[in-house]
């Protein structure tokens, strides 16, 4: 009898054991939909992801110049995506927002018009999105938004830097891509 | 080939960099000062100067405003910093003034001064016209991931000298830690070419080789107890060339850089003859050349030797620092203090290592 009831709690206690490992501190069960299959994969010393046909691989760089590790994809030649992951500190979605936007000059420039800035969900992902207009030799509508899609086992960040037709192409791809996002 | 000249002052060439330490020894026998005492010699030395000792070169020279600027808080400064700001002065200032007849008549002081005074360029401005108009020219024509275009060379300019101070023994102790990581392969025919356009200086092809050959080797990597003074030159370059190409493109912001410039290019297609001049015009209508002035004289404030090799050696590239100035600022800034506080910038690169922010020596600005 006790040798069942052993048994029976070391069932429960591996049953338990799978739904937490299955719910880390970031991932739920819809992390596990799939990517469609047009999508490339890439896999690499620890990481991987899947991304759509039409955006392209750039680099994979350990130090990158803003993180322990960082891996660039192009979207068009005016639009990428980089993954930042940060093996050795821990830090704010906030941060690294105004960090990488602080690239963009938007305060420095008068051609900027109508800079928004608003933190919001892409799926379950926090998110922090800047969209504004620069009017130099013509409209030009730009979208930074830097999501945060792990902190276990490391700080791991994805900007968006797009620009006119791509904001909108990218949209349907952003949620999908995060989602794809693995790191061991 | 490797240098084993025993003269050479290993713990000075640590604490300098390779580059300005063998600019100080070049400098040397033409100097009235001996910016290479140290310690209480120093001390004493700056102790019973009165400036007589400076001899009649250094009374003959004009002041210019950036050379008062940093003799103004001098009691502040250590004793090591005179010679530094003599440096500076006889190196960087003077030859300015001969160049483009006055720090404080440059192009971009020019064009800003009104649409009259852009118009009517005077003659003794007409270099520094053609600086603007020729750099901006390349910014437009060429892809700013190529060293023909000024962007690109200015970044470059502007790491390469960073890279050259950073401390023998900051790159070995990094090395040793772990956290420098060589890269596992060199454009080899970037780095000649920016030998060859005078970009990477005091570097020959056959040092570049053996550098790159040491990078591929582990095992050789740093073991010498002394690389040499070229060698380890040659290997800052191309650490500087390493570091080049990741901002060049890592950054997002510049992707919003590459539209302008794209932008700009469709737009000058449509325009025929007199490009240069056309260009300027359309920069200053849309308040490009008000920005680029600015972050020009942010340069030459924080650092007139940078501003110098860009203005004159790259032909005009400090107008446009200002595209890439979020992202090279922080380097700017550490230069700015070797030049003028070299025991402070010591401090930080110890303090650095201890923390083991390492990124932030590599990458300064942009490591989070």
């Amino acid at each position: 009898m006790d040798t069942a009831k052993r048994s029976l709690h070391a069932t429960l206690l591996f049953l338990l054991t799978l739904v937490v490992a299955c719910t880390d501190d970031q991932g739920d069960s819809s992390d596990h939909v799939a990517s469609p299959d047009s999508y490339q994969k890439y896999e690499e010393k620890g990481v991987s992801f899947a991304y759509p046909d039409s955006w392209s691989f750039s680099y994979d760089d350990s130090p990158s110049i803003y993180t322990s590790r960082g891996i660039g994809l192009d979207i068009s030649e005016f639009s990428t995506i980089t993954i930042l992951i940060s093996e050795d500190k821990t830090l704010e979605l906030d941060y690294v927002a105004d960090r990488l936007l602080s690239e963009f000059q938007v305060k420095e420039k008068d051609s900027i018009k109508n800079f928004t800035r608003t933190s919001d969900l892409i799926g379950r992902f926090p998110a922090e999105t800047a969209t504004w207009d620069d009017h130099f030799l013509g409209e030009t509508r730009y979208e930074l938004t830097v999501a945060k899609v792990k902190s276990n086992p490391h700080d791991v960040f994805v900007a968006f830097s797009l620009s006119d037709d791509d904001i909108g192409n990218a949209q349907d791809h952003k949620e999908r891509f995060l989602k794809s996002i693995r790191i061991q | 080939m490797a240098n084993t000249d025993s003269t050479y002052d290993g713990t000075l060439i640590s604490e300098l960099g390779v580059k300005r330490y063998l600019k100080g020894r070049s400098d040397l026998p033409t100097s009235n000062i001996n910016f290479f005492v140290r310690g209480g010699a120093a001390e004493t030395a700056w102790k019973e100067c009165n400036f007589g000792c400076h001899g009649p070169t250094y009374r003959n020279l004009t002041k210019p405003s950036t050379f008062q600027e940093a003799l103004q808080p001098i009691d502040q400064f250590s004793p090591t910093l005179a010679g530094v700001v003599d440096g500076i002065r006889h190196q960087t200032v003077g030859r300015a003034q001969n160049l483009a007849g006055g720090i404080e008549r440059t192009g971009e002081g020019l064009m800003l001064g009104g649409d009259d005074a852009f118009q009517n360029v005077g003659e003794e401005n007409l270099a520094a016209y053609e600086f603007a108009t020729t750099c901006f020219e390349k910014l437009v024509n060429f892809e700013i991931d190529t060293l023909d275009n000024p962007l690109s060379q200015a970044v470059l300019t502007i790491v390469n000298e960073y890279t050259a101070v950073i401390p023998e023994w900051v790159l070995r102790s990094a090395y040793q830690d772990g956290a420098l990581k060589l890269p596992e392969s060199v454009n080899t025919v970037s780095l000649i070419k920016a030998v060859s356009m005078g970009i990477i200086k005091d570097v020959d092809q056959i040092d570049l080789s053996e550098a790159i050959n040491l990078l591929k080797n582990p095992s050789k990597r740093f073991a010498g107890k002394q690389i040499g003074k070229k060698l380890a030159s040659a290997m800052g370059a191309v650490l500087a060339a390493t570091i080049c190409k990741k901002l060049m493109t890592q950054g997002p912001g510049l992707n919003a850089t590459k539209r302008d410039i794209a932008k700009l290019r469709s737009h000058m297609r449509g325009l025929r003859g007199g490009l240069g001049g056309a260009l300027l015009k359309l920069l200053q209508t849309q308040g490009v050349l008000d920005r680029a002035g600015d972050a020009s004289r942010r340069l030459n404030q924080a650092s007139p030797r940078l501003w110098r090799l860009l203005r004159f050696d790259l032909n005009g590239a400090n107008m446009v620092y200002f595209l890439v100035e979020p992202l090279i600022k922080e380097y700017v800034d550490r230069l700015a203090l070797l030049e003028r506080r070299p025991q402070e910038f010591s401090k930080v690169m110890i303090a650095l290592m201890q923390e083991k922010q390492t990124k932030s020596i590599f990458f300064p600005g942009s490591a989070m």
